[in-house]
């Protein structure tokens, strides 16, 4: 349990340390501020849309289809093909603790890097909607407070796909490449054909909003959450699988 | 070493199982926005229907504009007929139509003219349809719509009843409609109420001109420019039990504030019901000896929009 710990705490350092990652969570911070305010701005010339309480939710939207995956890229590219790339993944594995551990603590970091940019975007959209004066209820903040978990949980199922694939990869850029491309394709598939979204996590980033509603029925975000989480599952082992057999 | 591999493939086993079930099943399309795209299909196909329809527009609880009205429509033979009222500030005008062989015939309750608008020959040469590439384009704009749709087909219910009909259900409020209609929606709306500010026509009968004044319809709606914000979008429909629609409603839920800060909540009802499938006949009208006049303008062009 004691070198798990230490292990994951050095991932998360790593991640850390590296200035692309600080960047990342500053930039984070900063577009929903320039977006309420732009939006502010906006609004008694254009009637555009005003910071509402929705504004996190709006927000959520944004980063759950785009930004977040591109960070799940970023740091799964530093994680695992540039540490193969610049043979430092060896120190990982010197350390007296397997390779599931190593591993586990990887992805572990990951997702807390997720969890963390969700958490900023969380209270940086809340105190934007606060210094509007369009402060949300108990309810609402409630509400909000589930969408976003959901997210996390649909943003895990991706990070575990781009982890997996993440093992077949050499080199970082190689693989960002590749996982921008893999990704654009699997949000366009829907568009040629619909059984691909049905089998597709990419198309469950903005499937918080089915917690928002009333009408959605138990059984439907039971399926979904399954989903998620078989396909988190599925692909974590699968990378494992890859990872044990990887010659160092 | 053995148990680590067989913990790695009943994880691996198991989770792609489920992944796979649940994936099927949530491409089976139980959901009630698939019940009613297929009701939606099937009622395009029908020949011949009877339309009760209904429309009001309210503004802080009060009734700008109410209109009703009845068609029969024969889609095969394109002969319709029907009636309508508009009550718009406390005005009620009423118009009755007939879409037959000759050209379409308005006339308004005001009067005893017969407007006719004759058809030219361009409109009546219709193209014939190919069937299988407008199919196929219907499909690929379906899966488009699909795509678009994503996720939020989740939200349509659907309650089964008894006698085989389905009732389907939506309501969508702001924070669950795409962000891309929450940006572009409060523009739109300021242009659509924004405009009859400039169009000042006088509204004296002129010859061949119909006697409708759609202005008092426009002038009616307060005009929002700020905090314009879709509040709530809500959509029925009832399916019978050959799969037809038989009844629609949709709720529209718009606030905002007028130019001198005063808030509006306007809300638009629509509801329509339809019935007679395949077995409607429209009315048709004999014009001979009655008062016609013919009409120099497109009228269609300037109330199509009020329902």
């Amino acid at each position: 349990m004691h070198s798990w710990k230490a292990g994951y705490m050095g991932e998360l350092l790593l991640l850390w340390y590296r200035r692309k990652i600080a960047v990342f969570g500053i930039f984070s911070v900063v577009v929903p501020i320039l977006l309420a305010a732009s939006f502010h701005a906006l609004q008694p010339i254009l009637g555009f849309m005003a910071v509402s309480q929705s504004f996190p939710l709006t927000m959520l939207g944004i980063y759950t289809s785009v930004w977040i995956p591109l960070f799940i890229f970023m740091a799964a590219a530093d994680l695992f093909p540039q540490e193969v790339a610049s043979r430092t993944l060896k120190l990982a594995l010197l350390r007296p603790n397997s390779r599931f551990q190593v591993y586990g603590a990887k992805t572990a970091a990951l997702a807390t890097g997720i969890a963390a940019l969700l958490v900023l975007l969380g209270i940086v959209s809340l105190a934007c909607n606060l210094f509007a004066g369009t402060l949300a209820g108990f309810a609402e903040t409630a509400a909000i407070v589930k969408a976003y978990i959901a997210s996390f949980v649909s943003m895990l199922a991706l990070a575990a796909v781009f982890v997996f694939t993440a093992q077949f990869f050499k080199s970082s850029s190689g693989f960002m490449a590749f996982s921008i491309v893999l990704y654009a394709a699997a949000k366009i598939a829907p568009f040629l054909s619909s059984a691909v979204a049905a089998f597709s996590p990419a198309s469950y980033t903005d499937w918080y909003k089915l917690w928002l509603s009333q009408t959605v029925s138990a059984g439907k975000l039971t399926t979904a959450f399954l989903f998620l989480a078989s396909c988190s599952l599925l692909f974590f082992s699968l990378g494992y699988y890859k990872f044990v057999r990887k010659e160092v | 070493m053995k148990k680590k591999w067989l913990v790695l493939g009943s994880a691996i086993g198991i989770s792609s199982v489920v992944m796979v079930a649940t994936g099927i099943s949530a491409m089976a399309g139980t959901s009630g926005y698939d019940a009613y795209k297929s009701a939606l299909k099937n009622t395009k196909t029908v020949s011949s229907v009877a339309i009760q329809a209904e429309a009001q527009l309210q503004d802080n609880g009060k009734v700008l504009v109410d209109a009703s009205g009845s068609a029969k429509v024969n889609v095969s033979a394109k002969t319709a007929s029907g009636s309508a009222d508009v009550t718009a500030d406390g005005t009620k005008q009423s118009l009755s139509f007939y879409k037959q062989a000759g050209g379409a015939v308005l006339k308004s309750s005001a009067s005893d003219v017969f407007y006719v608008k004759t058809q030219n020959a361009k409109e009546k040469r219709s193209k014939p349809k190919d069937d299988a590439s407008e199919q196929q384009m219907s499909q690929q704009a379906e899966t488009v719509i699909d795509a678009l749709v994503g996720n939020l087909k989740d939200y349509v219910a659907v309650n089964d009843q008894t006698d085989g009909s389905k009732e389907i259900s939506v309501q969508l409020d702001n924070s669950q409609l795409p962000a891309v209609v929450n940006a572009i929606a409060p523009i739109a709306i300021k242009q659509a109420t924004k405009e009859h500010k400039n169009e000042n026509r006088n509204s004296g009968e002129q010859a061949g001109e119909f006697p409708f004044q759609e202005n008092v319809i426009k002038s009616a709606v307060p005009q929002l420019t700020q905090d314009i914000k879709i509040e709530k979008v809500a959509v029925k429909a009832n399916i019978n039990a050959s799969n037809y629609i038989d009844h629609q409603e949709a709720d529209l839920t718009v606030s905002g504030k007028d130019d001198s800060g005063a808030a509006h909540q306007v809300t638009l009802h629509l509801q329509a019901d339809l019935s007679g499938y395949n077995s409607t006949t429209p009315d048709t009208i004999d014009l001979t000896g009655k008062n016609v006049q013919q009409i120099k303008r497109d009228i269609g062009k300037h109330h199509g929009e009020n329902g």
